[in-house]
């Protein structure tokens, strides 16, 4: 069985924590309670033939007081850079944490969450113009919501996939 | 309380897990010289606080260690008034920021684990010497030893929270900590070369947290080097409360209530640029025909031989047309004047002019009016000011105000417009002797929210724009307006052009 660790990147109240929580334990909460320091989940996913236990690293958030540090990423196989649509500085938080993270771990691939895309239109701040502007610097773009489930899956198969045959 | 500290304050106390309290914060200058503070000082200091005294009066402990120039200050468990605290001093922009921390139960916990101590040295004197981290446990301390083949290995003895661990429910345990806490894989490898250089001393981890038992759990891991031997402690903050006094959470909690407001504050903003265009736009299409409509009937008004062959009650439905016409138009104007106001669509453009003038042009335009309703006008000019304005827009404001207190004055009663010195600014005070306002009506004047159109004393219909104008031309012009209002006696609107306007 094969190990591959996973990291949450993002600004804070993404949803990072919901995400992984949804991907695990299939369940969301409304309430939020802000990750302190790093949180580890584990899954067993099927890869083909390959058993694959996923160490997912849901880290905390980041703002002016809590710097996320370069460090949580070391060894990390890919990671997600998770964006809440309804808040327009995410991300600016999530690119230039994705660039932190590409210095870290130089080839590992990575996948945009844009999350929080159950909310409705009228209050999402990232539009088709963005989202194609991000795919534009050749980063792969997954819309999600935690609390729906929409794409959390295919998120999670994916990055994997991406991972192991690399 | 946090709102109103500087970021690198509230960096240093949102970042504690498990989080500080009882929280005094004091600010004094490099001589220790108190400037304010936050909290409650009488938590710790049995004399009042005040600015402008030395810190060292109020808190005895601290002299001696004033000025803080040495660097970072950190006094642990002093006692203050019935409390144990700790005190941190941290440099912040040339001042220092006083930090007291409640330790109090801390310290009471400290205080069995003491007793235990010296109950086993008086037991066994050796104790001390086989195991120095012996009674760690007591202060929620796992202790691993590396063994020569570099496996951590639990030493005696495990305090209660690891025993819950599922890999860990034996004291016998062999498991390696790196495989049951992942988190400290990352751990290992910062700190490997610290435990190969042997120096004798000790690294703090970050901040993780695990759920096992059907707890969270907050940890932290100690890389030390002891005797020669490497040691990995774990610590657990699971402790009640620890979510609910979360700086870091109520922080973030209320920047994203905050966030929220913004955006539907924006949103309606943008709403009411909306609203406000359309009204310009239609306001500006509308003048047009009614000013057609009226030129039409202005031509017929004055043809006395043609409105001579009308009978009297056409006559008379003509010119009411003409008046209706003129309100609207009148009321169609201030739409439009409003609405661009709104939007923002203006530019003051300032000249230097006399006040006395721009006055003397406004009671010409109200003349016709005044004479309508049979109203004195006086025009009282005490001192004589070369202002810096923008003429036109003034001029406007100083018209809806003139044509707001012939409304409000009955027949036959006066108006005065006072020009004057006052406190070296200029004032310009409109006075009718009019029906006047209620104290609530004054209050809500020039809220826009409110509807405050009131038939004049002739049954005059307002548009409940006018003052909104006013009120937007004197805030872009950064003068004051005030109002002073009895019921019954009448209501002055006092303009207040500031010295910096006077030449
Ligand atoms: N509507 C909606 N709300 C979501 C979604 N995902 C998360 N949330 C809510 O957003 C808030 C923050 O979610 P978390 O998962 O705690 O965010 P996080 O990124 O882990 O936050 P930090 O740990 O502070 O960095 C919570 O109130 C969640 O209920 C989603 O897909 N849709
Ligand atoms: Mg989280």
């Amino acid at each position: 069985m094969i190990k591959k660790k996973i990291c949450m990147l993002g600004a804070f109240a993404v949803g990072k924590t919901s995400l992984v929580q949804r991907f695990v334990n299939s369940i969301f909460s409304e309430k939020y309670q802000t990750t302190i320091g790093v949180k580890i989940d584990q899954k067993l996913v099927q890869v083909g033939d390959t058993e694959v236990n996923l160490m997912l690293w849901d880290i905390h958030g980041e703002d002016d007081f809590q710097k996320v540090k370069p460090s949580y990423i070391m060894g990390a196989s890919g990671y997600f850079v998770v964006v809440d649509v309804t808040r327009e500085q995410t991300l600016d938080v999530g690119l230039s944490l994705q660039k932190m993270a590409a210095q870290m771990s130089k080839n590992a691939p990575f996948i945009v969450l844009i999350n929080k895309t159950d909310l409705p239109r009228s209050e999402w701040y990232i539009n088709d113009a963005t989202i194609e502007e991000i795919k534009s610097k050749g980063f792969k773009v997954i819309l999600t919501s935690a609390k729906e489930g929409t794409g959390v899956e295919e998120a999670f198969s994916q990055l994997t996939s991406l991972m192991i045959n690399k | 309380m946090l709102k109103d500290l500087p970021l690198k304050i509230v960096e240093y106390l949102v970042k504690e897990i498990p989080p500080f309290t009882g929280l005094l914060l004091i600010k004094v200058d490099g001589a220790g010289i108190v400037k304010n503070w936050k909290g409650n000082p009488a938590d710790y200091l049995n004399k009042e606080l005040k600015e402008g005294g030395s810190i060292e009066d109020f808190v005895p402990a601290l002299s001696g260690v004033c000025p803080f120039d040495k660097g970072a200050v950190r006094l642990t468990k002093i006692q203050l008034l019935d409390k144990y605290c700790d005190i941190h001093a941290i440099k912040e922009n040339g001042h220092y920021w006083i930090i007291f921390i409640d330790q109090t139960r801390e310290v009471d916990s400290l205080k069995s684990l003491l007793q235990n101590m010296n109950e086993d040295q008086l037991k066994s004197n050796k104790a001390k010497d086989k195991f120095p981290f012996f009674h760690l446990d007591k202060l929620n301390f796992a202790t691993f030893k590396r063994d020569k083949e570099g496996t951590f290995i639990l030493q005696p003895n495990a305090p209660g929270w690891l025993l819950k661990h599922p890999d860990y429910k034996s004291v016998k345990s062999t498991t390696d900590p790196l495989s049951a806490f992942p988190f400290l894989e990352v751990f290992a490898m910062e700190v490997d070369d610290f435990w190969k250089e042997n120096r004798e001393s000790y690294i703090v981890s970050e901040t993780w947290s695990e759920t096992f038992a059907g707890k969270d759990h907050y940890l932290r891991a100690y890389a030390a080097n002891f005797n020669n031997d490497n040691y990995l402690f774990l610590k657990s903050f699971i402790r009640e409360g620890v979510e609910e006094q979360n700086l870091l959470q109520a922080f973030r909690d209320s920047t994203l209530a905050f966030d929220k407001l913004a955006r539907a504050e924006k949103k309606l903003k943008e709403l009411l640029s909306y609203k406000n265009k359309f009204n310009s736009i239609i306001s500006h299409d509308l003048r047009a025909p009614i000013a057609a409509v009226l030129g039409v009937v202005n031509v017929l008004t004055t043809d006395e031989e043609e409105m001579g062959k009308l009978n009297e009650d056409y006559q008379e439905l003509i010119h009411g047309i003409k008046d209706e016409m003129n309100r609207l138009l009148d009321y169609n104007n201030k739409l439009y004047h409003w609405a661009n106001l709104e939007l923002g669509n203006f530019k003051l453009e300032f000249e230097d002019v006399l006040l006395d003038e721009v006055v003397k042009i406004a009671a010409e335009t109200a003349k016709e009016k005044c004479n309508e309703k049979n109203i004195t006008l006086n025009i009282d000019i005490q001192d004589s000011f070369e202002v810096r304005i923008d003429k036109t827009l003034f001029l406007q404001a100083l018209n809806n105000l003139l044509s707001n207190a012939i409304k409000f004055t009955p027949e036959g009663n006066s108006i005065s417009v006072t020009v004057k010195k006052q406190d070296n600014n200029a004032i310009v005070a409109v006075a009718d002797t009019g029906i006047g306002m209620s104290e609530r009506m004054v209050a809500t004047l020039f809220d826009e929210s409110e509807s405050n159109t009131t038939l004049g004393t002739s049954g005059e219909k307002g548009t409940g724009l006018g003052l909104g104008i006013i009120k937007k031309i004197i805030d872009a012009h950064k003068f004051g307006i005030e109002v002073q209002s009895e019921q019954g006696k009448g209501t002055t609107f006092i303009i207040e052009i500031p010295e910096s306007n006077l030449k």
